[in-house]
């Protein structure tokens, strides 16, 4: 079930909020977890136990990372944390690819084991580490509701925000509900399921209608530029869904995106892209290694390793890896030499920097390297049919104006815009934020029920 | 005032969301979509063996049971249009509000695979057959649409089956695409075909029939005096007198203007026609049950103003031109030329092998006495239920 799906939407929403209301406070987290629970299993019924035993096993180790035991016992206890999350993680993940990479190695020919793919393992196992991280060194304790919600707490299970236990927990506790606050919380939804349904989804028909592998240059470009607005309004809807789910709940979740594509560099866009995802590799990955105060070979060796995991996190393929250390070498790039620090001006800095962020889109999206040396060939000229095709100028006619709008959408201009008039006229601005709620919400369920809806891209890491 | 529009927020979202459920619930379900032309989700039986699947069928149900669907639908629809697509619902919509499909590339296989069933059913059968390849909406005006609409496979989907069919020995080949293509320009094939459907109108396919005709003549089929004109029909024009519904416009909610250009033939004495829908005499019934169902109506489709896509249906006409005896194997394009073909043959089997299953090809031509099968289907149209009916 996702966040904007019908059912979500017309069945689930308006039953857990008509409960969770309706209970005395005490009541609410069991009746969330209880909620969460039934989510995830109407979204992945068999891979509910692989979620259920993470939780019930990283709440054992946390408990005992609390405990009064030795140091060297706590480190063995971590360690084994650790171990049994990469290894829960690599089995249903990495299998298949590690499978492939060796018989390709030995030249041996043979299918690869499927193995199902939880449904957000790669979300829920990160937070678990990141607990056991932070029970490590701080012996942080959690109950085992509170604990059971900061893994499964259905807006964040699929895909985030990430965030550390101690920055949910005092949530857990105390939150206050009142009108505003989930008002606010109910036009943040709004906003993410318009951005999702009604951007997202209807560019995704752009870039999958002109194919893996675009017959022309002009085709190329276009499905580049349509798949890279797609996922970034794929993935902050999503953001935006879960965030105003939590503030309709009293909850306030970390933010994930801070307009990425306005960015300078791309040590800025990872400033601004997936922030949470970021934060858990520099606070657990990054900053363990050494960081950045080190030599400068040992800063290339930290940064790239932290990028070759960005990359394999986000999918077992090589195209992920190659995307990974393409973002790596940049960021490298840009540090030794001090590219952020001189004098460029700000619009050929953007320009380069969205130029590198598609370009890096390419393997992200492609199915094989074979796929994305072609795509990259294709935007060239490379064996392509022409400049341009009948395909190409149908989508471009058809999407041009949507495509204008959501470049726009990417800047803070619209946000610029309704604070100014927030500010000036709040009684009309809150009007306008009721009916456009209203309004957007109708209309997505309009796109909804026209079947256009698909599942989250950002879902499958 | 923060206070009022947060209270109003709250209060229209979960009125709209709470409402909606209970819509839901208390409506009955519906069967099917108009627009989309398919059955809708059913409520999903409650079975624990497999949940994945389980989950998934009440998704699909709660999407297309949703109270309203086919408004929304219908307001989706008007959203396209109102944002000029040329593109939308699989479908392109000229600036003039002309509807054509996506134009698929038939490929080697099917083509293969309708030689060798021609052939095969050729030679056991022993009587000639002629298949005429019909020019199909795309063939014509796919001009239209330029330049959003590459009309190359379409054109190359004539040549390739041309060549196939050609290449199959003992059946002949009537290239009426070909004809249209060298008779008629743009603006005559305009008032040949349906703005709004996937289909032409009786004047398109009048001058198919026509062509048709005239290679069975060539072929000596029949007597080239035996060919049928225009004038010995009866011809009117229904312009104005009841709206049409196209079938691609069914897709838009019917959004797009019904006023259509009807023009409309008929055999002039049917008294003496018969019509059955039984192999043998047991099934007799009306024209007015086959041919033409909506003919007064205020609201025609190409079902109601020609005939419906029945599996099997015969025509005896003893007045016809020719004492032949054929059997048409045909799609929907064949429709409006049925009285063309009752007026030309005393006798006219016709299957639609879609919905036929009965009779094995050879069984028929024998039992039915068979002088010649023409085979009627637009050139994108390799299908596989004529192949299956062609082995037999």
């Amino acid at each position: 079930m996702g966040l904007g799906s019908i059912i979500f939407l017309y069945g689930f929403c308006p039953a857990f909020f008509l409960i969770y209301y309706l209970l005395p406070k005490r009541f609410r987290n069991a009746a969330l977890l209880l909620f969460s629970l039934a989510f995830y299993a109407w979204g992945d019924p068999y891979c509910i136990c692989v979620l259920i035993a993470s939780a019930a096993v990283n709440f054992l180790l946390g408990r005992l990372l609390s405990g009064d035991r030795s140091a060297r016992t706590r480190k063995c206890i971590f360690a084994a944390g650790c171990c049994f999350n990469i290894l829960l993680l690599g089995v249903f993940k990495y299998t298949g690819f590690i499978f492939r990479t060796v018989c390709s190695a030995l030249g041996i020919e043979r299918t690869a084991p499927v193995l199902p793919l939880p449904m957000g393992i790669s979300f829920y196992t990160f937070q678990a580490v990141s607990f056991l991280a932070d029970a490590y060194r701080r012996r942080i304790k959690a109950g085992p509701v509170g604990f059971s919600l900061y893994m499964m707490m259905f807006p964040r299970v699929m895909q985030g925000p990430l965030m550390r236990y101690e920055d949910l927990a005092p949530q857990l506790d105390a939150r206050t509900v009142d009108a505003e606050r989930v008002a606010g919380g109910i036009f943040r939804f709004v906003i993410g399921l318009a951005k999702k349904v009604l951007i997202a989804d209807v560019l995704g028909t752009v870039s999958a209608g002109l194919g893996a592998v675009p017959d022309t240059v002009a085709g190329a470009w276009l499905g580049l530029a349509a798949y890279t607005l797609q996922l970034y309004f794929d993935f902050s809807g999503y953001t935006d869904m879960a965030l105003g789910l939590g503030g309709m709940m009293g909850f306030t979740f970390p933010e994930n995106f801070r307009y990425p594509y306005c960015s300078r560099s791309i040590s800025d866009f990872w400033r601004r892209w997936h922030i949470t995802l970021g934060a858990w590799f520099r606070d657990y990955v990054y900053f363990p290694l050494g960081g950045s105060r080190t030599t400068k070979p040992k800063l290339v060796r930290n940064l790239l390793i932290v990028w070759l995991l960005t990359g394999l996190w986000h999918g077992a393929g090589w195209t992920f890896v190659i995307w990974g250390l393409f973002h790596g070498v940049v960021i490298c790039i840009e540090k030794l030499a001090g590219l952020e620090k001189r004098k460029i001006p700000s619009g050929v800095r953007h320009i380069v920097c969205m130029f590198l962020v598609m370009f890096g889109w390419v393997p992200f999206r492609s199915a094989g390297v074979g796929e994305m040396s072609a795509y990259f060939a294709r935007m060239f000229g490379a064996g392509a049919v022409g400049a341009v095709d009948s395909t190409a100028l149908l989508y471009l006619h058809d999407y041009l104006p949507l495509i204008l709008i959501a470049a726009v959408g990417c800047t803070p201009l619209v946000s610029k815009l309704c604070s100014r008039l927030g500010e000036k006229r709040p009684a009309l601005a809150g009007a306008l934020r009721c009916a456009a709620t209203v309004l957007l919400l109708l209309l997505c369920t309009v796109f909804l029920v026209n079947s256009t809806y698909q599942p989250q891209l950002y879902a499958r890491f | 005032m923060r206070k009022i529009t947060a209270y109003l927020t709250i209060i229209a979202f979960f009125g709209i969301l709470a409402g909606c459920a209970l819509l839901g619930i208390v409506l009955p379900d519906a069967q099917s979509s108009l627009a989309e032309n398919r059955t809708l989700t059913a409520r999903p039986v409650n079975d624990l063996s497999d949940l994945e699947a389980l989950t998934e069928n009440w998704n699909n149900y709660a999407v297309d049971q949703f109270p309203m669907r086919e408004r929304l639908l219908s307001v989706y629809s008007a959203l396209e249009l109102m944002q000029g697509k040329r593109f939308s619902r699989n479908t392109y919509v000229t600036s003039d509000g002309w509807l054509l499909t996506f134009p698929y590339a038939l490929t080697d296989s099917s083509l293969q695979n309708l030689v060798s069933a021609l052939e095969g059913a050729a030679g056991r059968t022993g009587v000639p057959f002629v298949y005429a390849l019909l020019p199909q909406k795309n063939d014509m005006l796919s001009g239209l649409a330029e330049p959003y609409l590459d009309a190359g496979n379409t054109l190359s989907n004539r040549t390739r089956l041309l060549d196939a069919i050609a290449s199959a020995s003992g059946v002949t080949a009537a290239d009426v695409s070909g004809d249209f293509l060298e008779l008629y320009g743009e603006d005559e094939a305009e008032r040949m075909y349906f703005r709004t459907d996937f289909h032409w109108n009786a004047l398109g396919a009048f001058r198919a029939a026509e062509s048709i005709a005239s290679e069975l003549a060539r072929e000596g089929i029949i007597s080239e005096a035996d060919v049928p004109r225009e004038d010995d029909f009866e011809w009117r024009d229904l312009t104005g007198e009841a709206e049409y519904m196209g079938d691609l416009n069914r897709r838009f909610s019917n959004l797009l203007s019904t006023g259509e250009f009807i023009p409309y033939y008929s055999v002039k004495n049917t008294e003496r026609i018969e019509y059955y829908t039984s192999v043998d005499d047991s099934v007799k019934v009306e024209r007015s049950e086959i041919v033409s169902r909506g003919l007064g109506g205020k609201e025609l489709n190409y079902n109601t103003l020609f005939t419906d896509n029945l599996g099997y249906f015969r025509v005896i006409n003893p007045d016809a031109r020719s004492d032949k005896h054929v059997l048409i194997l045909k799609d929907s394009y064949q429709n409006p030329t049925t009285d063309y073909f009752t007026e030309l043959f005393s006798e006219v089997d016709i299957i639609d092998p879609r919905a036929y299953k009965d009779i094995p090809l050879q069984e028929l031509v024998e039992a039915r006495d068979i002088d010649a099968v023409i085979l009627m289907f637009h050139q994108e149209n390799v299908s596989s239920e004529l192949i299956g009916f062609l082995n037999g």
